[in-house]
């Protein structure tokens, strides 16, 4: 009986892969989220479930959910993307994405057939894989730049240029000042200040999730609800 | 068998679901686009795609082909669609149009809390921007939200849209059908023991005389605040008072407020070395308004005590506080003042500064020396001290001194004068920084020499950010104006060669020009587009200015119509080059009405029948207007309106139609008038005047307005009313027809009409009566002004006014003799805007055998007025010296300060006084007190009309007062 269900349900799907909509038209790609005047196709939402299966070694997930998540994703990568543009940064170099890339393979494969393998079945070039290591690579300097303490900020270089220079003459002055009486040595340097709490990582990832809360709230964000049905 | 048809089925519909769903265009990677459609028909949009016919399919181009056609804007949708054809891939890209915001209405029997205007703004859908599917329920939400928060539990709202397919405009209005209010009732108190709900109901005020009142928001508002104020009252200063909910219910249609009230322990503050008023204490000690007491309010409240007392001279007093919490109801703060010795700052020495001079840092300063009248003790605080620094820093840190260093030193007991204080300011300015090379990027569209004349931080220039974000604002701006507003603007500075200077880059980043595509105006439902058109002057293919575009908004706020002008780029974000420019407007109502009731108190009394007080008398003069416009006539802007006055002193009524932009031509305006006038304000008789003028006015300048006028009146004067010579009544009394042209230049360069400061008003008019334009008689009229402002010592203002007027009687050939100019026409003068010296219209020549004025033929007034501050920062002082006169010819003027004798009234009055002025929104109320020093003497005349016929009655000496007083709004001149 299982046999014979299991015969239609096959035949079924040889029926619909050989019906001849498939001659007449397939749908190639359409938006499936708009972030601002920026947008999202689905296409692209389905590469992302792609390379992440292939990079955390899970099983392809093209559920409505999966597919949201993923959509989510895209959507932040967007937002940092946009901010990305407004502020220039060290960018990383196609050399540091690719080592990022023979390390994966190592760790992960134990030959070159078997990543290769792990690709086709994936539905993955090595290109897009590489990419999207970029990406992250990218996504990664630009975090810790905007959000470490301490990291100058544009135009910040030159000021602390003059603030030195200013500080130079300043102690330069205090020198030809006769010492002082308190018996402490002239021109000793203040104590470094303690750490900040925000350049700790934690503090990093924190400052990063208030920031894409809040760069959601202020960014029309709009998904095509029917990509995720 | 039906196992297997389910399965079957099931099979079948997975796989179509799945095929569906997930596109694979890569399946497609490589063959050749044999065919590109676009459905609709968007065929104009395929040059820009990276997606060409004939060139091989690529997933990647397709995805920026759909992104870009995204990012133009134009489409809220848009998806790909591929079947394989002999030669490759047909592509067809489906778009659904974008719909963008037009005009939002709300409709419905909305009046007040919330208006129309109100409701549509709610739904803040904003002109222009995309209309998405989700927007209409959102906004119909915001606004039901609103009605409900003003009562309206059983509103319906209905959006209805309009689509303009030509320029993908949505019109959407929202029909409201608001119901009926509901009405507050008794509020239910939801937590806190002992709390007297009656107590609390009635504080709310929300039951009247006529039971429970209707709900709005502000009532909810105002009853939480006064339950607020009530548990201020008794010192629970920390009370929490917060509505939890609403309960409606619809049978009764009355909501029930439920409240959460926390009273909290009493909040005792007490002030201990020094009294300070409950009122005081409210304002700085900030635990009053945040309603909680903590430690940081509590040394806010400490400093700000301490400014306080420094403000009054006491400044080394020292503020300290303590708290207690003698039982768990009570909360008591003890502030602990030591005023120490109460001193004046006398002194302020700025020392060390070479680049700007003492003038140039005292006026960015709030330390202030005393003085006799105001700031008695100075203003000195240690917060105005900080601030009075950073002013300073900033000054020089503007100018490249980017080291300064600015010290406060205080020096008690200057010279040796106990009590006395002065403040020494040393500026160590430190060197400046100079840009020593300049280099910009990125003009490419923009003549550079429109921008470089203007930047502050070329070659030579201080280096300072300030400076480099003035250029930015400028270059940004510029490019706007020009259609790029995406122009960006980067910097960088690198350190020069030689210390002290550094390396100016500027880069430009362009962006794409925009272009205006067309201009659509909504919501004229009566203007003519002939008004309009003028005002909203775009091109279709010029630059999109922001710039032009916010000039044109003002510019249909001036026309004074329209309550409310908006503007906005369709789709502002998209790609497209080339945007539509929206303005949404309301026009205003269409008639105005206006009434008031007023007094006018001077020495304006006296009897109009008998002759007692020629002089004048102190009186009393109730007044009443009454104007209605009818505005925005035939949808041009024009404007018909009727002004009318009725006081004891005149009865007026004024008719005016005016037509502002005459032409369409921009200051230029024409108004026709009609008047009727009755009045009593010169004391010797009462004259009636029928009007009719034309004028043209035209603004030459911003500062210079030129004005022509035809006028013909009619002139009689109540012969019941005359209180002159009865001889002389054929020649000055008699009913006159003037017919006369006048011009008159004004030229106004006054900072404040109403409360000049500086600045300069001049006026010309020139008038000629004449056979020519139908007058009875014949003569030419001049009246000139000129005012001058010239402040001094930051609140001091000297002012000055001269006037003078010449009237000519003239015959031109074949016309009757000379004759005099009736009464109404000559000149009269005196009162609070001419000579204070004189009671209103008292100036001049008299009759000889009543007393009574009888105008003249010149007037000569010169003003002086020295205005400074008195009290506080809104009353003000004035002295003052007025001279001159009204003489009876032009050959009689002088300057003689001396009365010959009691016929001679040609000489030179002269009055001194003091006056006070208070500041105001509409301009300060005035009193004058005013004393003549040589006041005209004269023959008046006691008795009744009868006896004047008669020859009875009896004649003595009189004078005018030299005291005079006035109170009035506005300056004097």
């Amino acid at each position: 009986m299982l046999a014979r269900i299991g015969l239609c349900v096959l035949a079924a799907c040889a029926l619909a892969s050989a019906s001849p909509a498939q001659q007449e038209t397939d749908l190639l790609d359409r938006i499936a989220v708009t972030v601002g005047k920026n947008a999202i196709t689905e296409t692209e939402v389905l590469d992302e479930i792609r390379v992440t299966a292939v990079l955390n070694g899970d099983p392809l997930d093209f559920s409505p959910k999966a597919r949201r998540e993923a959509a989510e994703r895209l959507v932040d990568q967007q937002l940092i993307r946009s901010d990305m543009k407004a502020v220039s940064y060290p960018e990383p170099e196609n050399s540091e994405a690719e080592r990022m890339l023979a390390e994966f393979r190592q760790q992960r494969f134990r030959s070159d057939g078997e990543y290769r393998e792990a690709l086709r079945q994936h539905g993955v070039g090595e290109e897009q894989l590489k990419a999207h290591l970029l990406w992250q690579l990218a996504a990664l300097r630009f975090t810790d730049y905007r959000f470490r303490a301490g990291v100058p900020q544009p135009g910040e270089v030159l000021r602390r240029h003059l603030e030195r220079e200013s500080k130079d003459r300043a102690e330069v002055e205090a020198a030809r000042q006769p010492a002082s009486g308190d018996g402490r040595a002239s021109g000793t340097r203040r104590d470094q200040p303690p750490p900040d709490e925000r350049a700790l990582p934690h503090g990093i990832d924190r400052q990063m999730a208030d920031w894409l809360d809040q760069a959601r709230q202020r960014t029309r964000i709009r998904f095509h609800e029917e990509v995720f049905q | 068998m039906p196992h297997c048809f389910w399965a079957f089925f099931c099979g079948l519909a997975l796989a179509l679901v799945l095929r569906a769903e997930l596109p694979d265009p890569r399946q497609h990677e490589g063959k050749t686009v044999a065919e590109l459609r676009f459905e609709p028909d968007e065929s104009q949009a395929a040059g820009e795609l990276p997606l060409k016919p004939g060139a091989p399919f690529r997933v990647e181009d397709l995805r920026a082909a759909l992104k870009i056609l995204h990012a133009s804007g134009r489409y809220s949708d848009v998806r790909a669609t591929g079947r394989s054809v002999e030669g490759g891939v047909a592509v067809t890209i489906h778009t659904e149009p974008q719909w963008f915001i037009g005009r939002v209405d709300a409709e419905g029997p909305l009046k007040q809390e919330p208006t129309r205007g109100q409701a549509a703004d709610a739904s803040r859908l904003e002109l222009g921007l995309p209309l998405y599917p989700d927007d209409l329920s959102q906004a119909t939400n915001r606004i039901l939200a609103l009605l409900q928060r003003n009562g309206y539990y059983e509103a319906r709202v209905e959006p209805v849209v309009t689509r303009d397919p030509a320029h993908g405009l949505a019109t959407v209005k929202f029909a409201v059908a608001p119901g009926e209010r509901a009405r507050l009732y008794r509020p239910v108190v939801a937590s806190g023991p002992g709390i007297d709900e009656d107590a609390v109901a009635r504080a709310t005020k929300w039951k009247g005389w006529l039971g429970w009142r209707q709900l709005t928001e502000s009532r909810l508002h105002n009853g939480v605040q006064r339950i607020r104020n009530k548990y201020e009252k008794q010192d629970r200063l920390m009370a929490r008072i917060s509505v939890e909910g609403m309960d409606y219910d619809p049978a009764r249609r009355r909501v029930v407020p439920r409240l959460a009230i926390v009273p909290g322990p009493k909040v005792e503050i007490r002030t201990e070395g020094a009294d300070v008023p409950k009122k005081k204490l409210k304002q700085y000690v900030p635990i009053f308004i945040e309603q909680t007491v903590d430690r940081d309010l509590l040394v806010e409240g400490a400093r700000n005590l301490r400014d306080y007392f420094q403000a009054q001279g006491y400044f080394d007093v020292e503020v300290e506080f303590e708290q207690h919490q003698p039982a768990p109801d009570q909360h008591d703060v003890l502030y602990s003042i030591n005023l120490g010795p109460r001193q004046k700052l006398v002194h302020i020495e700025v020392q060390g500064n070479r680049y700007f001079d003492v003038g140039a840092i005292r006026e960015r300063m709030f330390l202030q020396p005393a003085g006799r009248l105001r700031l008695r003790h100075g203003r000195y605080s240690e917060r105005f001290v900080g601030r009075d620094e950073d002013a300073v820093k900033a000054l020089y840190q503007s100018n490249g001194f980017r080291d300064v260093k600015v010290t406060t030193r205080t020096v008690p007991n200057y010279r040796g004068e106990a009590g006395d204080m002065a403040v020494m300011l040393t500026i160590d300015e430190g060197p400046q920084y100079l840009v020593s090379d300049f280099k910009i990027g990125g003009l490419e569209s923009i003549n550079p020499e429109e921008i470089l004349p203007v930047l502050a931080s070329i070659e030579g220039q201080p280096f300072s950010e300030t400076n480099v974000a003035l250029d930015r604002d400028f270059i940004l701006s510029t490019y706007q104006s020009a259609g790029f507003p995406d122009a960006a603007f980067d910097w960088e500075m690198r350190p020069g060669s030689v210390p002290n200077e550094v390396e100016v880059a500027y880069k430009v980043t362009e962006g794409r020009q925009r272009l205006v595509r067309d201009v659509v105006i909504t919501g004229m439902e009566i203007t003519r587009p002939r008004l309009i058109r003028p005002v909203v002057r775009f091109t279709p293919g010029e630059p999109l200015s922001l710039r032009k575009m916010t000039e044109a908004q003002r510019g249909l706020y001036e026309l004074g119509i329209f309550d409310k002008v908006d503007t906005a780029i369709r789709n502002p974000d998209g790609e497209s080059d080339r945007k539509y420019v929206l303005y949404q407007i309301d026009e205003g109502h269409r008639y105005h009405i206006a009434g008031g009731i007023g007094a006018e108190v001077g020495r304006i009394g006296g009897s109009r029948t008998d002759f007692d007080a020629p002089a004048g008398a102190t009186g009393f003069s109730p007044r009443a207007n009454f104007d209605i416009s009818r505005l925005h006539l035939w949808g041009l802007g024009h404007s018909l309106n009727f002004k009318s006055r009725v006081s004891n002193l005149q009865r007026r009524a004024l008719l005016n139609y005016s037509a502002p932009r005459y032409r369409n031509v921009e200051g230029r305006n024409i108004s026709v008038t009609a008047l009727f006038d009755d009045s009593h304000d010169v004391r010797t008789f009462s004259a009636r005047r029928w009007e009719s003028s034309a004028q043209l006015s035209q603004k030459l300048s911003k500062a210079t307005t030129m004005l022509y006028r035809l006028s013909f009146r009619r002139v009689t004067v109540d012969r019941n009313t005359l209180k002159i010579d009865p001889l002389l009544i054929p020649q000055l009394a008699q009913p006159a027809r003037i017919g006369m042209l006048s011009s008159n230049l004004v030229h106004d360069r006054r900072d404040d009409p109403a409360d000049s400061h500086k600045g300069i008003y001049s006026t010309v008019d020139l008038g000629l009566a004449s056979n020519w334009f139908a007058s009875g008689r014949s003569f030419a009229r001049f009246l000139g002004r000129n005012a001058t402002y010239h402040p001094f010592r930051r609140h001091f203002v000297l002012a000055r006014n001269v006037q003078f007027g010449w009237l000519g009687p003239f015959r031109l050939k074949g016309e009757d003799p000379v004759q005099a100019i009736p009464l109404p026409e000559r000149f009269f003068g005196g009162g609070s805007t001419s000579h204070r010296g004189f009671p209103d219209n008292q100036a001049g020549p008299r009759d000889l055998l009543t007393g009574f004025p009888l105008g003249g033929n010149v007037l000569l007034f010169h003003n002086t007025e020295l205005r400074f501050p008195l009290l506080g920062d809104n009353m003000d002082g004035v002295l003052f010296h007025d001279m001159g006169n009204v003489f009876s010819r032009p050959g009689r003027l002088s300057f003689r300060v001396r009365q010959k004798d009691l016929t001679d009234f040609d000489y030179m009055v002269h009055a001194v006084g003091f006056g006070l002025r208070y500041r105001t929104p509409v301009g300060p109320i005035r009193i004058d007190l005013a004393y003549s020093m040589n006041p005209p003497r004269f023959i008046g005349f006691k008795g009744s009309r009868q006896d004047l016929l008669l020859g009875g009655g009896e004649r003595a000496e009189q004078r005018v007062s030299g005291f005079q007083f006035f109170f009035s709004i506005g300056q004097a001149f």
